[in-house]
């Protein structure tokens, strides 16, 4: 590593104590590596200097595209709600449906069957024909 | 409100309240406003990257714990957020080349280095086009490092956890930085201490 180079982390605090001194003593004796490092200082001065331009207003533009996120944000949470929801619902709706349909069937059977059992113990020869 | 203590805002902002956020976005957005433009060297994508960093945290906060102080988390996002702008800005095939500009430059390279500290606005302004000018001259990673440390003041061990690199890569960055600075420098700088003898 050269001088130059090392002169470049010295500015920065980056050389150990030894080679601090060596530089530290070049820059002493040395008019043209003095000068670059007073270039090398001067950048780093000017630089602090920069003058904080006011922001243009922030705030606005932010606070629109929170509110925009807000409601897109609500469908989504609404939409994660409500599809189970509507699932749920379209499921009971179908059970009932069924249910109701079995339900049908159970009790036109009952009356089928109560009917059977009860012809099948009358006796033919209890039965009154009436004449047309 | 103004005097609110910064964890008690971001305690609000994290229970969900937009107006803490609007103070957090009022005490930071000149400083933030400020360092995208030094990295991106445009106001107009510099209001755009603010915003877009500010809205960043915004969405973030809720997994911020405070590890790091918030304003190295609001530089870190930001950082990244110009730094994404200024990659997507490089690919740009309409973009005006760094050469194309170097006669305008020098003008500017010769202020910044005869210029003292600015006295007034126009000044200030002045100073801020004519650092703005330096600064175009170097990578956006490279420029990223110098405007945190020498603009900004942040340690090194600071520079390493906003960018998310080593300190070492900061050192060396800072390094590559200074001696490009140096090299477009070192010609004018003799000129004018000529001058001024």
């Amino acid at each position: 590593m050269t001088d130059r180079d090392k002169l470049l982390l010295y500015v920065d605090g980056n050389l150990s104590a030894e080679h601090a001194r060596e530089i530290e003593a070049r820059i002493a004796e040395d008019a043209e590596f003095r000068a670059e490092y007073d270039l090398l200082r001067h950048v780093q001065r000017r630089l602090s200097q920069r003058p904080l331009g006011p922001s243009p207003g922030l705030w606005d533009g932010i606070q629109a595209q929170i509110q925009e996120e807000s409601i897109w944000n609500s469908l989504v949470w609404a939409g994660k709600r409500l599809v189970p929801l509507a699932a749920a619902a379209a499921v009971i709706f179908m059970v009932l449906i069924d249910n109701g349909s079995t339900e049908a069937n159970t009790v036109s059977d009952y009356f089928d069957s109560q009917t059977e059992m009860v012809l099948s113990e009358v006796q033919p020869d209890s039965l009154i024909i009436y004449p047309e | 409100m103004a005097d609110f203590d910064e964890r008690d805002l971001i305690r609000q902002c994290q229970k969900g309240d937009v107006q803490a956020f609007r103070h957090l976005v009022e005490r930071y957005e000149d400083r933030i406003y400020g360092l995208a433009c030094s990295i991106l060297g445009d106001s107009e994508m510099a209001q755009d990257a603010a915003q877009e960093a500010f809205i960043r945290v915004y969405r973030a906060l809720g997994k911020f714990e405070g590890r790091s102080s918030f304003y190295t988390y609001l530089y870190r996002i930001t950082t990244n957020v110009c730094l994404t702008f200024a990659q997507r800005e490089q690919r740009r095939p309409d973009r005006v080349s760094i050469e194309g500009m170097q006669e305008a430059s020098d003008m500017a390279l010769d202020r910044f280095l005869g210029t003292d500290e600015p006295q007034n606005d126009i000044e200030r302004i002045g100073l801020r086009e004519e650092i703005q000018k330096v600064l175009d001259h170097l990578s956006p990673d490279h420029r990223a490092v110098v405007i945190l440390k020498d603009i900004e003041d942040l340690s090194q061990e600071e520079i390493a956890d906003v960018l998310d690199v080593s300190v070492g890569t900061v050192k060396s960055r800072l390094s590559r930085a200074r001696a490009r600075l140096r090299d477009l420098l070192m010609p004018l700088y003799r000129e004018w201490q000529g001058e001024e003898i």
